[in-house]
Order: structure tokens, then sequence, then C-alpha cells
């Protein structure tokens, strides 16, 4: 019942605006190239400082930044809900095997890009993802320290971060996105769209750092709910296993006969239900040093 | 068509083998540089704090140190659980801005998520420069 009811949405949504895929790509597009922008004034060696100066001295420089935030949000949100439409479709029924593999790897791709980006800010929220992370892929056993140094580089040092930020895991992105859609550049329409909707947003809402004096530090939003989920995990290394699992799984999906494929598609919506409660319980009831608060505090 | 026929490789699915095989070759170059890069990296680190520390706990960006008269103890400021920097004092507790473990004031472990105290570190004094000098491990 609710993926009929979820279906309709996307059908409706699709008639009168542009695809949620065709939008995803021109949002996209907007964060690349304002990405691209903000690469002259950003210094990687002093983040928050050049950040700093950049939206002191400059409307511009705060325009391009909110810019660049404003689209990527819009990107993750829209990609996940493209994922949430391309499986009420059974898309995986209707691409080849090797390219679902490289869809599902684009869904930690797209995270990666996302949270090295917030990594990339310097502030005291990005020190805490950045020691989350690297802190979470150290403890694989193995190949844990090699890992954490190929996609996080050490601590103090944003140097590798910021080479995949802006070129190897975007351009991965891309690639997976053009081989997707089969064209290089969004539409017109949906550009009009996701340049319209990034420049109103960021008009109203301009992005910014974290304040030094605020007690409450949080990572992203898309990641609030993991940090929920490690809270209660005195070994947290089980958790990049599950992850590990489901994106196994993800990939399988179109290997899996078709009478236990919508379990497991219900599976997944079932947890990225819980996953949305979790979030929902650290962004509105998680105050500074973990005690409760109410959203209202 | 016969079990020979449908078992033979062709040109492209042999060129796919050779490509995937060729591509593994990187790896086993470049993982010696990163091994490389990683140790260079990975030093121990010596931090210098000054003989006359104030009382109570004195936050590092590598440790924590808690001064009781002449009573010294030096514990690093990663937490046990994942490793996140512990910089903020709550009342008598120490919490981790990650996950919200909760350490004393003496490194113990009190609430989870994290399971083991904090890290006790070697320390000296220099008399001459008037140090405590701190080894803070890989």
């Amino acid at each position: 019942m609710a993926a009929s009811f979820l279906r309709k949405i996307f059908e409706q949504w699709n008639r009168r605006l542009p695809t949620i895929g065709a939008l995803d790509f021109a949002f996209f597009m907007v964060a690349v190239v304002s990405g691209v922008i903000l690469v002259l004034p950003y210094d990687v060696t002093a983040p928050k400082d050049s950040l700093q100066v950049m939206m002191l001295t400059s409307q511009g420089g705060v325009f391009f930044r909110s810019l660049h935030y404003w689209s990527a949000q819009a990107f993750t949100v829209l990609a996940l809900l493209h994922v949430i439409e391309f499986l009420l479709k059974k898309g995986e029924e209707k691409v080849s095997s090797g390219l679902w593999i490289r869809l599902s790897v684009g869904i930690p791709v797209i995270l990666y890009v996302m949270l090295s980006g917030f990594i990339l800010k310097g502030d005291a929220e990005a020190e805490l993802a950045r020691q989350i992370f690297g802190g979470l892929v150290e403890a694989l056993p193995l190949l844990g320290d090699y890992l954490s140094f190929i996609f996080l580089g050490r601590e103090g040092d944003l140097q590798i971060v910021y080479v995949h930020h802006a070129a190897t895991a975007t351009l991965f992105t891309w690639i997976i996105i053009i081989e997707h859609v089969k064209r290089f550049w969004p539409d017109l329409v949906s550009h009009i769209y996701a340049m319209g909707l990034s420049i109103v947003f960021s008009v109203i809402i301009p992005a910014s750092l974290h304040s030094s004096g605020d007690p409450v530090v949080k990572g992203p939003w898309y990641f609030i709910g993991f940090q929920e989920i490690l809270h209660w995990m005195t070994r947290p290394v089980l958790s990049v296993a599950v992850l590990v699992l489901f994106l196994s799984v993800f990939m399988g999906l179109p290997k899996i006969n078709e009478k236990y494929r919508s379990r497991v598609k219900i599976f997944f919506s079932s947890m990225l239900f819980i996953y949305f409660i979790f979030t929902i319980i650290g962004w509105a009831f998680r105050g500074a040093g973990w005690q409760f608060q109410v959203p209202w505090q | 068509m016969n079990e020979t026929e449908t078992r033979k490789l062709d040109r492209k699915s042999f060129l796919k083998i050779i490509g995937g095989a060729l591509a593994l070759v990187p790896l086993f170059l470049i993982f010696p540089l990163i091994k490389k890069r990683i140790m260079f990296m990975s030093k121990k680190k010596l931090v210098e704090i000054p003989l006359d520390i104030q009382e109570g706990i004195t936050f590092f960006p590598d440790c924590i140190v808690n001064r009781r008269g002449k009573e010294v103890k030096v514990f690093s400021s990663r937490c046990s659980h994942l490793g996140c920097r512990i910089n903020r004092q709550m009342g008598s507790e120490l919490v981790c801005p990650c996950h919200g473990s909760r350490y004393s004031t003496d490194g113990e472990i009190l609430s989870g998520p994290a399971a083991r105290d904090l890290e006790v570190l070697e320390y000296r004094a220099d008399e001459k420069t008037k140090k405590y000098i701190i080894t803070i491990p890989v």
C-alpha cells in the first residue's frame, strides 16, 4: 500500500516537473561548477581560516559556497529518492548486472563525496566527522589503517580528502551518472530548476560554519542517525560489517528470485525508516555532551 | 550446440580476464608506497608542557593532564571507542563529543559505548627545561 502510494507520488512528480533523476543530475552539475569556483579561494592547509576569510570579505564567496552547499544537499536527497523510485519501478531488472553493481557502489561514493565536503570545512563539526570515520575505518581488521589513509589521510592533513572530493570521487560519480542516463549534461529545463532553487536557498539561508562557542557539535544530517547507532555499539566495527553486508545484498538484488526480492526491498525500506527515526532523535533530542534536550531548548 | 562449444572462451571474455588481472598489478605497486607514507607520517610524538601546569584538568590536542597537588596523571585524549579527541569536561566527567562515552577525571570509564579506560601515557619531568615531556604513541 505504501509502495503504491509512493509510486503515485513519483508519477505525479515526473508528470508535472522534470523527473527526479534529471533534476538530480542538474543539481550535481551545479554542485560541480560551484565547487570548481570554490577551489580558487580555498586553502587546504588552513581550511576554516580560508573559508572564513572568503565569507567575511566577499559576497561572492558567501554566494558560491551556499550554492555549492545547497545544490549538494539537494543532490543527496534526490539521489535517495531516485533510488527508491528506481526500486519501485523494478529498475534493477532493466540495467545490465555490471551497471547495477556500479550504481550500487555509487551510493557509498555519493555519501563519501558529501562527507569529504563536510570534513573540508575544517570546523569543530568537520573534525568530529573526520575522527568518527577515521576511527571506524582504522578499526577494520588487516586493511583498516591503509583504507583510512587512502580515503581520509592522516589527522590534521586534509590533502587526500581534498583530492578525492574535488577529483576522484566526483569524477567517479559523474561517470556513473553518464553511464546511467546516457548523456553528458542535464537537460536545460532541469538545469533551470536546479539553478533557480539553489540560488533561492543560497540567498535565503546562506551556508555557515560551526560557531566555536556552540557546545553542541553534530555530524552532517545524513550521518546523525549513524552516530546515534554508534552510540549504542561497544564494537563499532560491527556497524561496518553490517553496512558491507547490506551493500552486498543490494548489489546482488537482480540475482535474487523475484518472490524473495520484494521482501528484501521491504526490509531495506524498514531499515531506511528506522534510520530516519534515529536521525530525528539525534537531530532533535541530543544536546551538548550527549545530554537529552528538547528541540525548542 | 554441444558442451565443448559453450565452454569455449571468446575473445571479449579473454580480454576482460586479462584486463582484470592487469588491473591488480598497480595495486601491488601502490601498497608498499602507501605503507612507507603511513610509516613516515606515523612517528611517536613528544609533547612538552610546563611543570607548573594548573591544578585540575587541562586539555591538550593529544593528551589530558590531571594535576592534583604534586600528583600528575597524563592520559591520551583519544576515546577508547573510536579514537575521537575528548576536549570537554562536564562536572566531574570527561565526555567524548562523538558518541557520549563518559570517563572520570582519572581516565576511568564510567559509561559507554566505550568499554576501556583512557590510555595512560608515559612522561618524565625535565628540570632543565622546566617541562614535562610526554610520549604520544602512534
